[in-house]
């Protein structure tokens, strides 16, 4: 169990730390709009990585969702170029599917009990290449202003992604911390055999998160699909491990148990922080990936030794 | 000895003044220039960097100084390419140079850089948008090059050879480009050649050999010749025809620097390396921008553009804003080792 | 005989139970020495030190009459005590002399496999003992007794000098328990000395040379087999002074609450009971009788395939725990940790888990005071020591464990309360509150099922007892005609022609 509270005022003072010393090293991180144009780039990432904290925090993973993203974009890219359908219309059939294929996850993790790790990595593998038999790697460009007003408009200077990252996080900051639902997944993620046992409908609440993760995977893609202005087969290339190494940053343990939405948000906002700070620097994008490996890691260790809850452990004896 | 000193600080202070003096009046204020690369670390891309610092050095000794920097994602990795841009943008720097991983994906941030002023200017690789950039700087006119392949299959496997295609990523602008010139100058000329699959390496070393061996193992010999169209894919095809002992029986060629296929050339399972000179690539790039910025070297002739491109001399601005470099070079066992790039 | 083993006041204690006082403990060379008691009595801590798995407080242990400190179980091996678990400890796919040597040639991974070699000692093995398994054949397309045999030969391999042998049977038919035991005998007769756990007092008439029986934590009796009989050996096990232990309760038993009727699940076959209002319905059973399969289908864990189940005169479907909590039919498991309990969060997060419902406030979001108050009213109920709901349940004391699992039940409207092994290695103090709340439970009208192996507290406390035996009923005792002979004899000594229930116990083993 680790102590999330502590963890979470850490990861807000480590932000600030690294917001001054970027400032510090360019001065073009102190601007407000840049700094909404950096994190809009981390939009869908920050949107999936709370379903995957959800997730992790039952003790699975969700491998699939950036070929989920990739596979709603396509989806509705192909239905409103080659279908003639209105866009937005294309937007929710789409997102739809990213439900289902959130829902064949959920059915295959507590309905057929494969390992998560294994069941999603089959997935990411197939829904890929769903997305590549039906792009043909051609992609799909040429979309209304109004569908890519979602991606370059913004409301009071705030990108609309960013709002929507944050409506997001909000829902399920409460949902987590405030209702029964988030209460479960701390349970199932502790000892899923235990929270059976106390007339807890597991299967359910796991098929719930895995529907989720799809659903908002395929938001993302929209988001993506909108702000790229191109629906294509390769969109996300970089992947489901860094929404898992966002979560994993922002305290959540890969374990299960353990976990919030504010400490994963976090997560992402300090890699993103730190990747364009160093790139504003002028340093190279391989010293940026030795700089963000090196704080994960130091992040694990610190979780797993320091950021503990406070009991000393003492091993009872089961007899 | 009072006297000395006091001469000696006199006479260095002279100096200092005079240097600074000097720097103002004779020198232009200093402009800053970015380079984004598909990746870094590839040497094509190294090579093209060679050619820019070549220019900036020049241009800093003309006394219009140039502040250089050469950043870009370590993978070919659309995401991370866009988010470059995007921190470069908030650098405002005078023009930025791309090579662009996706010939869609980077427009909405292209256009971004432009608007706040940056003089933008592709080289490499282009965006499907021409409304995107200031400039392209285009390697080697694709119909050229397409034939001057084609050519070399016909040449040394026979006009009615089957091809395998080794390229990087199904949405690659130039690749997909270089294919359909391909097609349709073999329907022109080779009617019986035709092409037996096409595999995408995704511009990575690993999974292009094993392209690389996939066509061996379930098209050879349908396919007689491999035409491996990414710097990255070509020697890795090379190395998968050595591997499997096909050498003289496949026939592989396609695009990559002299350097990496040196070793190719001596094992003698490659005969042609099919490629323009990346170093003036970068060079040329490097001096569009700077006479884009400072809106100098460009001239109007009878309706027609052009830019100054340093020692390579004036290029035509052509439709669509796109500047074409010149022809391919055909690196050969005899000429690569007079090349080091 | 000469003594090859001994243990001087020999103790252990477990933090509230003092599980070993005291014990002298004497092994013959060439001895079957029986140890019989019932669960918690001390028998399986004796063997656990004796095995190296667990250090004694204090006491001392003498081999061939030398002193020795039993470190860790594999010193124990190097001493030449080898324990053969009752789980079966083999791999089905690798051969018999594959599995006699696994553990060989894992250790050693530079040097090459000398088969020949191996082959050659198991043959001699096997020829020392005269015992004669296939060694080519796959370990599972050999009979369950040679797989028994290939554990205890692969002991022998180690030089092995004394066998612990836990409940070797417990997976075995009547046929197959005979060809283990002439083997044992051979054994026996080679001069190897075997400590022989077992709940079949019948066996131990059969195998046994010598007897000890213990009672919470101390050796209550040793004795050559030929001056005991089963009415002595279960009077030892029980003994008497614990009748007091137990709270007075006048029964109001009222109408029927609960109906089984014909249901099939697991290993359970045929099964059909009532439960009435206000009564304390036990079922008593061996390992492996169904106990807890029955526990298991009432809650929805492992549903019954078919049957009916009736609350109340109105059919019940229940498919799930979910199914059975919204009935009123709760559980407080066999395994607490596991299964009752989330070791990891505190006493508050555990209590609410089940009672979602009742600290929602009107939005439908938790609300931590109400969540707060419900723990601290159950903290005080209940007598949960130390009282802090946020106290991590894993760092409390196991009787404080099950005050947890049950009040966590029990502050909720449930009207049957199905307890499997409620009091099983907790302290005496916290046996006295459970037993005080079952009573109080009863008599507010409900109905308790209390599944135990200890048929004392069976006696005790029950209005009637069911007894299982691999499956089926073996028998029903009714108050006041309840007497831990007739269960003793109802559950252990069995008719061994029923080849089809002991099959499906095969496959119940691991459930169960």
């Amino acid at each position: 169990m680790r102590n999330m509270k502590k963890i979470e005022l850490i990861l807000l003072g480590i932000m600030v730390l690294v917001i001054v010393i970027m400032s510090f090293l360019s001065k073009a991180f102190l601007n407000i709009s840049t700094l909404f144009q950096i994190l809009q780039l981390s939009a869908e990432l920050g949107i999936m990585s709370i379903p995957m904290t959800l997730i992790m925090i039952t003790g699975g993973i969700d491998l699939s969702i950036t070929s989920t993203l990739a596979l709603t974009g396509v989806i509705m890219g192909y239905l409103w170029k080659f279908w003639g359908m209105n866009i937005w219309l294309a937007v929710i059939l789409a997102i739809i599917v990213s439900g289902i294929a959130g829902l064949f996850n959920g059915f295959l993790v507590s309905k057929l009990r494969i390992p998560a790790l294994l069941a999603t990595l089959g997935t990411w593998a197939a829904y890929a290449g769903l997305a590549v038999g039906i792009d043909r790697g051609k992609g799909v460009s040429g979309f209304p202003q109004s569908f890519l007003n979602l991606g370059e408009g913004s409301f009071v200077g705030i990108p609309y992604s960013l709002l929507i990252w944050a409506i997001i996080a909000v829902i399920f900051y409460i949902i987590v911390s405030k209702t029964s639902f988030g209460m479960y997944l701390f349970a199932i993620g502790n000892n899923e055999k235990g929270t059976f046992y106390s007339g807890i409908p597991v299967q359910k609440i796991e098929m719930t998160i895995y529907i989720l993760a799809g659903l908002l995977a395929g938001l993302a893609g929209v988001i993506y699909t909108s702000r790229t202005a191109t629906a294509t087969s390769s969109a996300f290339s970089s992947g489901a491990l860094n929404v898992v190494a966002a979560s994993v940053l922002g305290g959540t343990d890969v374990k299960g148990g353990s976990g919030s939405v504010l400490g994963t948000v976090l997560g992402v906002l300090i890699i993103a922080l730190i990747d364009a700070g160093l790139t504003l620097a002028n340093i190279q994008a391989t010293v940026q990936e030795i700089v963000v490996g090196t704080i994960l890691i130091s992040s694990i260790i610190f979780y797993e030794y320091v950021g503990k809850s406070k009991v000393k452990t003492i091993q009872t004896i089961s007899k | 000895m009072r006297k000395g000193i006091l001469i000696s600080v006199l006479v260095m202070l002279s100096i200092v003044s005079i240097a600074s003096f000097g720097s103002t009046t004779n020198s232009a204020s200093p402009i800053t220039i970015y380079m984004v690369p598909k990746f870094t670390g590839a040497p094509y891309f190294t090579a093209c960097e060679q050619g820019a610092l070549q220019a900036v050095a020049e241009l800093n000794e003309l006394g219009l100084p140039v502040k250089f920097y050469y950043m870009g994602p370590s993978t070919a990795n659309t995401e991370d390419e866009i988010k470059t841009i995007t921190s470069i943008i908030a650098l405002h720097p005078d023009a930025l140079l791309y090579s662009s991983n996706d010939a869609q994906a980077l427009i909405p941030v292209l256009k971004q850089a432009m608007a706040a002023g940056i003089k933008v200017v592709g080289f490499d690789s282009d965006v499907a948008d021409p409304a995107a950039r200031d400039l392209f700087i285009n390697q080697v006119d694709f119909n050229v090059l397409a034939r001057t392949l084609i050519d070399l299959v016909a040449q040394n496997v026979g006009p009615d050879a089957g091809i395998a295609i080794l390229s990087a990523d199904p949405n690659a602008a130039n690749q997909n480009a270089w294919i359909a010139a391909m097609k349709e100058y073999m329907a022109q000329s080779y009617p019986k050649m035709h092409i037996v699959t096409i595999q995408y390496g995704g511009d990575l070393p690993g999974p292009s050999y094993q392209d690389a061996q996939t066509i061996i193992n379930a098209y050879y010999p349908q396919a007689k010749a491999i035409v491996a169209i990414t710097s990255v894919a070509f020697p890795m095809a090379a190395q998968a025809v050595l591997d499997a002992g096909l050498s003289g029986k496949l026939y592989v060629v396609g695009l990559a620097t002299p350097n990496d296929m040196k070793k190719y050339f001596q094992a003698g399972v490659v005969k042609q390396d099919v490629l323009w000179n990346p170093v003036d690539l970068g060079y040329l790039a490097l001096y569009a921008a700077n006479d884009l910025v400072r809106g100098m070297m460009i001239s109007n002739i009878n309706g027609t553009e052009y830019i100054g491109g340093g020692k390579l001399g004036f290029y035509k601005v052509g439709p669509n804003n796109v500047v074409l470099l010149g022809k391919p070079f055909i690196f050969t066992a005899q000429n690569v080792n007079q090349f080091n790039f | 005989m000469d003594e090859i083993l001994r243990t001087e006041k020999l103790s252990k204690s477990f933090p509230g139970v003092q599980a070993l006082k005291n014990v002298d403990f004497q092994l013959k060379k060439g001895e079957v020495h029986a140890l019989v008691g019932q669960n918690g009595a001390g028998k399986s801590t004796l063997v656990k030190i004796l095995a190296g798995v667990y250090k004694p407080d204090s006491g001392n242990i003498f081999l061939d009459g030398k002193k020795v400190e039993i470190k860790d179980p594999n010193y124990a091996i190097s001493l030449g005590i080898s324990t053969v678990h009752q789980s079966l400890i083999i791999f089905p796919d690798l051969t018999v002399l594959e599995n006699m040597f696994i553990d060989n040639y894992s250790s050693s991974s530079i040097k090459l496999i000398n088969w020949k070699n191996f082959r050659n000692q198991a043959l001699k093995i096997m020829n020392e003992v005269g015992i004669n398994i296939p060694l080519d054949q796959e370990a599972k397309n050999i009979s369950a007794p040679m797989q028994k045999l290939l554990q205890i030969l692969r002991s022998l391999l180690k030089q092995g000098k004394i066998l612990i042998l836990d409940e070797p049977t417990a997976a075995l038919t009547s046929d197959e328990t005979k060809i283990l035991f002439e083997n044992i005998k051979k054994l026996k007769n080679k001069g190897i000395s075997i400590i022989y756990i077992s709940h079949l007092l019948e066996e131990i008439f059969e195998l046994a040379d010598t007897v000890t029986v213990f009672r919470n934590g101390e050796v209550v009796m040793t004795d050559s087999i030929s001056n005991l009989n089963l009415g002595s050996i279960v009077k030892a096990m029980i003994g008497r002074e614990l009748q007091t232990f137990y709270p007075r309760r006048d029964p109001k038993i009222g109408s029927i609450n609960l109906k089984v009727e014909n249901i099939n699940s697991g290993i359970l076959r045929s099964f059909s009971m009532e439960l009435k209002k206000g009564e304390v319905l036990g079922i008593a059973g061996i390992l492996g009788s169904g106990r807890t399969t029955l526990a298991n289908t009432l809650f929805g864990i492992t549903p019954a395939t078919d049957g009916s189940i009736f609350l109340n005169n109105k059919k019940i479907n229940i498919k799930a725990p979910s199914d059975a909590v919204k009935e009123g039919i709760v559980l407080i498991p066999e395994d607490r940790q596991r299964e009752g309990l989330i070791l990891q969060q505190s006493i508050k997060f555990n209590i609410s888990l089940p009672n979602v419902d009742l600290i929602k406030n009107k939005n439908g979001f938790l609300d931590p005071k109400k969540g707060s108050d419900l723990t601290n009213k159950a903290i005080k109920d209940f007598e949960i020591q130390p009282p802090f709901p946020d106290f991590q349940v894993l760092h409390l004391s196991g009787g404080n464990q099950q005050k947890i699992v049950i009040s966590k039940w029990l502050v909720r409207d449930a009207s049957i309360i199905i307890m499997d092994e409620p009091t099983q290695g907790i302290d005496v103090g916290s046996k006295a509150q459970i037993y005080t709340w079952i009573n109080k439970f009863v008599e507010e009208g409900r109905s308790v099922i209390f599944i135990s192996s200890d048929f004392d507290e069976l006696v005790n406390m029950c209005d009637r007892i069911i007894v299982l035996r691999k499956g089926v009923v073996a028998g029903e005792l009714k108050k006041p005609n309840l007497s831990i002979d007739e269960l003793i004899a109802l559950s252990t000594l069995e008719e061994r022609d029923d080849s089809f229930a002991v099959k499906s116990f095969v496959g119940e083993s691991r459930n169960d």
